[in-house]
Formats: structure tokens, sequence, C-alpha cells
């Protein structure tokens, strides 16, 4: 149910920005350059899907990305001095992302800070949920070796057990498991050039 | 689990049944496998969007939250029937 009241976005000279205030309406809400957020709760609206969602692409499950995006919001949306510029609330969101992130790396794997790796996904354009992390997944796999993307297609895509997979692939579950750990590796390499 | 090989695979299955993944301190090639397999996870259409009680619960905390903090901002008034006293 929509309960979640929409606040006002205006605009600073130069720039133009259309805002809302009613309950039980979503309305699209396009940020412009100059555009200032006055409350928090249009900060949040219009973030916290694209938060999520790169959570999501970082942690690979729902209660670590909902824990996550929660902690981002709860942290910085308190201390957010308003009215502000959006492209200074979206960095600002970027940093406490980044820092949320980098916390659950060494946390949970021992990952040293310089291993975080945040590229800016909420950028002030950057309005409207887009198609980006299953997108961006498909071209990893698309790049990949034919065994390689049919291991991870078996367990990603059609959520195979390790033994459904290795049957499939025709070898034993030990190789399975070695094949998708090299698959996984060669993945991370093929995600790294995409993003250089 | 014995290796990399095992920890990562126990990781792929945690995170395609979209369990809270085992917790393990992780080689640099055991990172880059794990961030790999949780963006994988994105392939699936619609895996990576939030749930609707989840945005709206986050959106109650943080009224709570903000509502507390402006409180405590808001400069303390001088009640006249102190000043008199005082």
């Amino acid at each position: 149910m929509e309960h979640v009241r929409l606040g006002v976005l205006t605009a600073l000279p130069g720039g133009v920005a259309v805002g809302a205030a009613a309950a039980n309406w979503s309305p699209e809400v396009h940020v412009l350059q100059g555009a200032v957020y006055t409350d928090w709760e249009t900060v949040y609206q219009n973030n916290v899907v694209k938060v999520y969602r790169l959570m999501f692409a970082r942690v690979g499950n729902r209660p670590d990305a909902e824990d996550l995006t929660s902690e981002v919001f709860v942290k910085s949306l308190p201390n957010l001095t308003l009215p502000s510029p959006v492209i200074q609330v979206n960095a600002y969101i970027n940093v406490a992302i980044r820092s949320v992130l980098a916390d659950h790396w060494r946390r949970h794997y021992g990952a040293p800070q310089a291993d975080v790796e945040v590229e800016n996904l909420v950028q002030p354009s950057d309005v409207t949920p887009s198609d980006e992390g299953s997108g961006r997944a498909g071209r990893i796999l698309a790049l990949l070796p034919d065994r390689s993307r049919a291991i991870l297609e078996l367990r990603f895509l059609r959520g195979c057990s390790i033994k459904e997979a290795a049957r499939e692939m025709g070898v034993s579950p030990g190789n399975a498991k070695i094949l998708q750990y090299r698959a996984l590796r060669l993945a991370a390499e093929v995600g790294q050039r995409m993003l250089s | 689990m014995s290796g990399p090989v095992e920890r990562i695979a126990a990781f792929v299955d945690d995170v395609i049944h979209n369990r809270r993944p085992c917790r393990f301190i992780a080689s640099p090639a055991e990172m880059a496998a794990l961030r790999a397999a949780a963006e994988l996870t994105c392939a699936r259409p619609g895996a990576d969007l939030p749930d609707r009680q989840f945005v709206d619960h986050v959106s109650s905390c943080i009224s709570v939250t903000v509502r507390t903090v402006l409180a405590e901002r808001r400069p303390p008034t001088l009640d006249v029937r102190d000043r008199m006293v005082s």
C-alpha cells in the first residue's frame, strides 16, 4: 500500500524540477541540474530503489541487501541539511554506500578497505530504475567461454543445485564446483574489464 | 568448509536461494569470485527489486529518527515563568 507522503522538489535558477506533495500517488519526478531536495521523504523515495539494487548487486541476497540499504538511509538522512542541491545529496548518499559496503566486506569477509570498489551508481540524472543489474550480469555471462557460461547459467538462471548442474554438464559434483569457482573468477575478470 | 572451491560453492548455494550467505575470511581470489556470484544473482529478471513492505518499513523508521533528530536540533525555548523565578 502506498502511504509515503512525497515531498516537494524546488528548483534553483537555471534548473528545472518537478515535485509533488500528495498521499497515495507516485508521480514521475524528473531531477534536473540545479534542483534541490527540500525534505528527506523525497530524498528517500527518489533513491531507495537505486540504493537497494546497488546493494543487491554487491551482496547477492535480500537479507543483506535490506540491512545495508536501511543502514545507508537511517544513518545518512537524519544528518542531511535540507534544502540541499540534488547533486550534493547524491554525493552524500554515495559516500554512505561506500562506507556501509566497505564495513560489510571487512566485517564478514576480512576484505581490506582498499579492496572495496563502488562506482557511483546514484548519479544525479539517474532517476528511473533501470535494468542495469540484470543487463550487466547478462553481458558478463555472454562474454564467458561456453563451459563457464553453462555452469553459471545452470546455477544462477535456472537455480540448479550443484548435483543437477553436474548431471547436466556430464561431470562429477566435485568437478562442477571447481568449474563453478573458475567460472566465477573469469566472470570477475570480465566484470572488471567492463568497468574499465 | 575445507577450501576456496567449497566455500564459494556454499556462498553460491546461499545467494541463489536468497539466504544470508555464510561468512568467512576470503582470499583476494575468493573475494573476486563471491562478488561475481553476487552480481550474477541479478541475472534473473526482477531479482534485485526491493519488497514494497521493506521500503515502507524503512520509511517509517527514518521518519521516527528524523523527528527525533529535528527535535534535538530545535533551539531551546525560554519559558517566561522560569525567567521570572530566576
